[in-house]
C-alpha cells in the first residue's frame, strides 16, 4: 500500500469518476482506508460539492418566468420592427404631406414660372387692347416693339384715340403726310393720362393745305 | 449529435424561420439551469430572474450567429457565462450577500424542506446556505464560474473547455483548484 497522501486532484478525479484505471482507483480506496487524515479530507470534499448543489437547489424561478420572457422577446421585436419602419412612414407621411400641400394650392408648382407667365399673358392682352382702340380710330399701326406701339392717326381723330387710351403714356408729333417718318422724337410731347391731354386743335382745318397727321408712339 | 441537441436544433431552425414561440421550448429547457447560474454568481433574486431573461433575449437575437459547430447548449452556456462575466465586473457591488433572500410576501423563499417542527435546525441550515453562498461569491472568478458550471450545471470538462476557450487541463487544474479553495474556506467558517 502506498504510504504517502492522496493528492486533491486525484481526489476531485476519483469525485468525478475521471480516474482512468481501475487498479488506480483501488489504490486510492485501499489508501482512504488505512489514512484517516486523506479519507477525512475526501469526505469534506463530498460534503462542499454536495452543499454546493444544496445552494444552488434552495432556489427555483418562477412558473412565470418562461411566459415573461416570452412577452419581452415579442415587445422588443415589435419595437424593433418600428424602429426600422420609422424612416420609411417618415418619408411617405413627407410625400403625401407634399402632395397635398401642392394640389392644395398652397404653393404653386413654380412660382417663377407663374409670374413670368401672368406678365406676358398681362402684355399681351394690353398690346391687343391697345391696338384694338387706335384701329377703331382710323389709324395705322407702323411698328410694335416690346416698349411702344407705333403709329399715325388723322390729326381730327387724335383726341377721341388719346381718350380712350386712357392712362398710357403717349409721345405724339404733327406731321405733315401720314407717311413721313419721324427722326427726332425728341421734339415729341409726351404726356401720361387721357385727363392730361392738351393738345388742341388750332382754327379750323383747311383744306388747301396739306393733311395734316399726328404721329404717335403709346408705351407700355 | 445526442437527442438533447437534434431537439434544440430542431426548435432553432423553427424559429429562425419564423415561429417565435417555438423558443419557448428552449427557454423551458434550459430556465432552471440557467437561472441557478446566474443566481449563485448574482446572488439576488430579482437580479438573477432579470439576468436570466436577458440571457434568453441574447441568444434569440443572436440565433442567426449560431453556425452549428458546437452543441447548442455549449453555445448557449457561453453566452450565459459571458453575461454573468460582465455583469459581475460592471456591478462590483453584488459581492456583497444580501443576509435576507427571502421576501415578504414569501413568494420566492429558499425552497428547503419543510422543518418548521425543528425551527433551530432550520436556522442553522439557513445561516449554512447563506455561508455557502458567500463563500462562492468570494471565490476568483476564475475559479467560481468553473465551479459553477461543473458542480452545479453538470457540464463535462469538455463542455466547460468549449464555453470557456481553455484548454482541458487547464479547465481540471482550475476545477481541482477551485474545490480546494472553497473546501478549506468552509472548513474555516466551521461548516464542514
Amino acid at each position: 500500500m502506498n504510504t504517502a497522501h492522496v493528492p486533491f486532484q486525484s481526489m476531485s478525479d476519483l469525485y468525478d469518476n475521471d480516474i482512468c484505471t481501475e487498479d488506480e482507483r483501488e489504490a486510492i480506496r485501499a489508501h482512504f482506508n488505512a489514512c484517516l487524515e486523506c479519507s477525512t479530507d475526501y469526505v469534506r470534499l463530498e460534503r462542499t460539492l454536495q452543499m454546493v448543489k444544496e445552494c444552488a437547489c434552495s432556489c427555483c424561478p418562477p412558473e412565470s418566468l418562461p411566459m415573461q420572457i416570452m412577452r419581452k422577446i415579442r415587445l422588443r421585436r415589435r419595437r424593433k420592427l418600428l424602429a426600422k419602419s420609422i424612416p420609411a412612414m417618415a418619408a411617405s407621411v413627407l410625400i403625401i404631406a407634399g402632395i397635398g400641400y401642392f394640389n392644395t394650392g398652397v404653393v404653386p408648382p413654380s412660382r417663377q414660372s407663374v409670374a413670368i407667365d401672368s406678365n406676358i399673358i398681362g402684355l399681351l392682352s394690353d398690346t391687343e387692347h391697345v391696338i384694338d382702340i387706335i384701329r377703331k380710330h382710323n389709324a395705322t399701326i407702323s411698328d410694335v416693339t416690346d416698349s411702344y406701339i407705333e403709329g399715325t392717326v388723322p390729326l381730327a381723330s387724335f383726341k377721341s384715340l388719346r381718350r380712350d387710351l386712357g392712362f398710357h403714356k403717349v409721345a405724339y408729333v404733327l406731321v405733315e403726310e401720314s407717311n413721313q417718318g419721324v427722326r427726332d422724337w425728341g421734339s415729341a410731347v409726351e404726356e401720361v393720362g387721357a385727363d392730361d391731354v392738351n393738345y388742341r386743335i388750332q382754327g379750323v382745318p383747311d383744306t388747301s393745305v396739306p393733311k395734316r397727321y399726328i404721329r404717335f408712339r403709346v408705351y407700355r | 449529435m445526442s437527442n438533447s441537441d437534434s431537439d434544440d436544433i430542431k426548435v432553432i431552425d423553427k424559429v429562425l424561420a419564423g415561429d417565435v414561440n417555438a423558443f419557448a421550448k428552449i427557454i423551458e429547457k434550459y430556465k432552471d439551469k440557467t437561472f441557478n447560474y446566474v443566481y449563485s454568481q448574482i446572488n439576488d433574486y430579482d437580479e438573477a430572474l432579470d439576468i436570466t431573461q436577458e440571457i434568453f433575449i441574447m441568444t434569440i437575437e443572436a440565433l442567426r450567429s449560431f453556425r452549428r459547430e458546437s452543441k447548442f447548449s455549449t453555445w448557449f452556456y457561453s453566452i450565459m457565462v459571458n453575461y454573468c462575466k460582465n455583469y459581475r465586473k460592471k456591478n462590483s457591488r453584488y459581492n456583497v450577500i444580501p443576509i435576507n433572500n427571502t421576501r415578504e410576501d414569501g413568494a420566492y423563499e429558499l425552497q428547503i424542506p419543510d422543518l418548521r417542527e425543528n425551527p433551530e435546525q432550520e436556522v442553522i441550515r439557513k445561516d449554512s446556505l447563506r455561508i455557502i453562498k458567500e463563500e462562492i461569491n468570494s471565490l476568483p472568478d476564475d475559479y467560481r464560474e468553473i465551479l459553477l458550471l461543473r458542480d452545479i450545471e453538470g457540464l463535462s470538462y469538455n463542455e466547460i473547455a468549449e464555453i470557456l476557450d481553455i484548454s482541458l487541463p487547464n479547465v481540471k487544474v482550475r476545477i481541482h483548484r477551485g474545490r480546494e479553495f472553497l473546501k478549506n474556506r468552509l472548513l474555516e467558517r466551521g461548516l464542514l
